[in-house]
């Protein structure tokens, strides 16, 4: 140990100066690892900025006469191209959706994504004593819904009612919805892009 | 001098490692003997044998969204000795995260975070905090549906976060979303086997290395005096030791369980955080996702981000806080009221969930996927678009679910092959069985055609066939009547052959007089209405091929098609409007019983 450390003697420190040297050597490191280091970040956090597929074109769901005219709700999943990475699915599922007969041809459809973390959420009968409860239900942090889609629980862990999605239209008895998907999490009802 | 000393000798002369060994070994260990000393030594030993267990598993892994499970299962179900290199590198994790826990609390009761140790102690600290990160990466990597479901809950907790929630969200996935998919692997991946494992790394050795300086800078007494070599070193190994016979006791008992392969349209309804973190998801649990006080943030973002910060901030502040009079008991208070009250949360969580049957369903019906999975891939091997899709092709479950999607509100399954499904008051005929001879004959019985099981629900429960049944039946002696009975029997078993189903082809292969005998008997009294083979007229359903693969498939397809029930079909939906052909025979196939099943190994 000893003899290790007197072979590098401690130099006089006038030669230790050299604001120049000493400038020099740190950018040129800046400079050197500014390219990779920059690369990195900018891969990283690329997905940062990229937008999903977005409210695409009305989708084909399900005909009419699938639905319960007494209007009970059926889940239907959307499909359409779905693009993971670099592979392109040319009919997969999307995501899925509620539909509910409200009238005789007049259509709701919810996102069937829970607006609290985006679990799947379930149609529901519970049995009570002499009557059926038909709900929705997310189990993973146990979130009731009425038919409308409207938060149930006194103190609900979601932070808005089920997300409804306005745009659906029926064409010779077929519906269509216009698929997205919104926000997790947050109160307000928002697109997510 | 021997061959060995001389090689011995060459190399001390080259690296003096005999005599560092030496005085390394035989000097007394700073600070003392200690279990502490034991303690850490395990820590070390479980980051290596982390690091040996993974580098094998890391030779057998694909991050991606068709190969991850896959690649598991193979490690899990195939690969000789995977399923006790996955044991050991789980369980080894879980003991881990325990042991650091225990180990900063250990810390916290004999206050070992005063000066000069306060590196030492937060450095603790962050090895727990890296500990439980390494395994919220290392669970996604399994790709089944847990994993799945539970880090998509876990990254959308981002979303909680005002302003950067969303990029960060995307940051995380690895791409736009809104579903986890390959790129998230591969993040999740490089994050676990590279950022974290090599934090860890440097962690731990930085922890040692100032623990080893406080020693020297508070002149710690070598008390009781003794050597590492050997005194020290038995406490060590037998650390080390219990360590790996706890998790080997683990393995053994509980096995590493691998669940059915993610499905991003089947999310599962269980989806738990892994134990250490159950406390805080049980405090989540009772804070409402609604907005604060109108703005667009959640009062989630307490019990997610901001309570579990503030946790971590007054452990760190724990060398700060000791300064003051009762600084030590406030932190020991600290201590248990944070980890008593997670440690209760913990147990509210794990009851609640036992006693909720939706959760209890949700558990059971994964561990029939999870195993039929391992069925299906183990019988015919995974194709290349990846095990999800031999699950989607399988009649016995993808069959099962379509029938319950869209025919099980109207028909029951009772008395067939896979899952029943039961009806209190049927539109429609029971499909139990459909295709034996058993359930044909029924058609041909005038009390049973007339029940629920058959028409009894529906539109032609007092129609044609029913009328002409009971005629047949109407005003018969015994020998009549049982005679009557025998030429049924021998209809149905003819219709049954028309069926073709597999399990049955022997024993209606010894009935082929009998058959015959039905197939005349038909063309006498059943031609008039239903077309057979090309003779006959058309009233009701045409019945050529009755039960078989492609007969179930047009009658599903449309069951008001005119060599069907035409204008008088009942309620039963066209299903080729809503019905892609292959879930139609899936459907089809589920009817028919027809499924892989493993043979059972032969004796």
């Amino acid at each position: 140990m000893v003899e290790e450390i007197s072979l590098r003697p401690e130099l006089p420190s006038t030669q230790r100066r050299g604001f120049l040297a000493k400038l020099v050597a740190l950018g040129a490191w800046i400079v050197a690892y500014l390219a990779p280091v920059g690369a990195a970040v900018r891969s990283f956090f690329a997905p940062a900025r990229q937008k999903g597929q977005g409210a695409a074109e009305f989708t084909r769901v399900a005909p009419l006469d699938s639905l319960p005219e007494d209007g009970t709700p059926k889940k239907f999943p959307i499909l359409a191209q779905r693009r993971d990475a670099w592979t392109v699915y040319p009919n997969e599922p999307i995501g899925q959706v509620f539909l509910r007969r409200v009238g005789k041809d007049q259509v709701v459809a919810f996102q069937a994504k829970c607006p609290h973390m985006g679990c799947g959420i379930s149609y529901m009968e519970e049995k009570q004593s002499d009557q059926v409860l038909k709900k929705f239900y997310c189990p993973c942090h146990k979130a009731n819904f009425d038919l409308e889609g409207r938060r149930t629980d006194a103190v609900s862990e979601s932070p808005r009612d089920m997300d409804t999605l306005d745009e659906v239209k029926i064409e010779d008895g077929v519906v269509y919805v216009r698929f997205k998907n919104f926000r997790t999490g947050t109160a307000a009802k928002e697109e997510e892009v | 001098m021997s061959i060995g000393q001389r090689l011995a000798d060459w190399l001390e002369e080259r690296t003096g490692l005999k005599t560092a060994l030496h005085t390394c070994s035989g000097r007394a260990v700073l600070g003392g003997l200690s279990w502490g000393n034991a303690v850490r030594a395990a820590i070390l030993f479980g980051l290596i044998v982390q690091a040996i267990t993974g580098l094998v598993l890391w030779m057998h892994y694909s991050p991606s969204a068709q190969t991850a499970w896959e690649s598991v299962y193979y490690i899990q179900y195939e690969l000789p000795g995977g399923w006790l290199l996955r044991g050991i590198h789980h369980y080894t994790a879980q003991v881990l995260v325990a042991l650091l826990g225990l180990y900063v609390a250990g810390m916290v009761l004999l206050g070992e975070y005063r000066w000069p140790r306060e590196l030492v102690f937060w450095t603790a600290i962050f090895l727990f905090l890296c500990s439980m990160a390494l395994c919220l990466t290392g669970d996604l990597l399994s790709w089944d549906r847990n994993a799945f479901s539970a880090t998509t809950v876990r990254v959308r907790f981002l979303t909680l976060l005002p302003v950067v929630g969303q990029s960060l969200l995307k940051v995380a996935i690895g791409g736009p979303g809104p579903d986890l998919g390959t790129l998230t692997l591969t993040r999740f991946f490089a994050l676990h086997v590279g950022v974290l494992a090599f934090g860890f790394t440097l962690l731990l050795w930085a922890h040692l290395a100032l623990l080893r300086r406080v020693r020297i800078v508070t002149h710690a007494p070598p008390l009781p005096a003794g050597s590492y070599w050997p005194a020290q070193a038995v406490r060590n190994a037998a650390a080390c030791l219990v360590l790996m016979l706890a998790v080997l006791a683990l393995v053994g008992r509980e096995g590493v369980h691998l669940g059915s392969p993610a499905d991003s349209t089947h999310f599962y309804d269980a989806a738990r955080p892994e134990w250490s973190l159950r406390g805080v998801y049980g405090l989540s649990e009772m804070i409402p996702g609604s907005g604060i006080f109108g703005t667009g943030l959640s009062w989630k973002i307490f019990p997610i981000f901001i309570i579990p910060g503030l946790m971590v901030l007054v452990f760190l502040a724990m060398p700060f806080l000791a300064r003051w009079r009762w600084g030590y008991l406030l932190n020991v208070g600290i201590l248990i009221v944070i980890g008593g009250g997670l440690a209760i949360l913990t147990l509210i969580s794990y009851r609640a969930d036992a006693n909720d049957p939706v959760h209890q369903a949700a558990v059971a019906e994964e561990q029939q996927l999870a195993q039929r999975t391992v069925e299906l891939a183990q019988g015919q091997g995974i194709p290349p678009s990846g095990a999800l899709s031999l699950l989607k092709t399988d009649p016995k479950t993808e069959g099962a679910r379509l029938f319950a999607q869209h025919c099980a509100s109207c028909h029951a399954h009772v008395g067939g092959l896979g899952k029943e499904f039961r009806l209190e008051k049927p539109s429609a005929p029971n499909l139990g069985g459909f295709g034996t001879p058993q359930q044909v004959r029924g058609w041909l019985d005038p009390v049973r055609i007339q029940s629920p099981e058959y028409f009894g629900g529906t539109a032609f429960k007092n129609g044609d066939m029913v009328r002409t049944i009971k005629e047949m039946y109407a005003d018969l002696d015994a020998d009549e009547r049982k005679e009557v009975q025998e030429q049924m029997d021998s209809i149905a078993l003819m219709l049954a052959a028309e069926a073709d189903l597999s399990r049955q082809q022997t024993e209606l292969a010894q009935q082929k007089q009998r058959i015959d005998e039905g197939r005349k008997l038909f063309q006498q009294n059943c031609a008039g209405c239903h077309r057979f083979h090309g003779k006959g007229t058309q009233s009701g359903p045409e019945l050529t091929g009755y039960g078989s693969l492609g007969w179930l498939v047009e009658i599903t397809s449309n069951p008001a098609a005119a060599k069907f029930y035409g204008s008088r079909n009942d309620r039963m939906p066209i299903f080729e409007k809503e019905l892609s052909r292959q879930q139609i025979e899936l459907i089809a196939r589920f009817l028919r019983g027809e499924w892989y099943e493993p043979q059972p190994p032969s004796p």
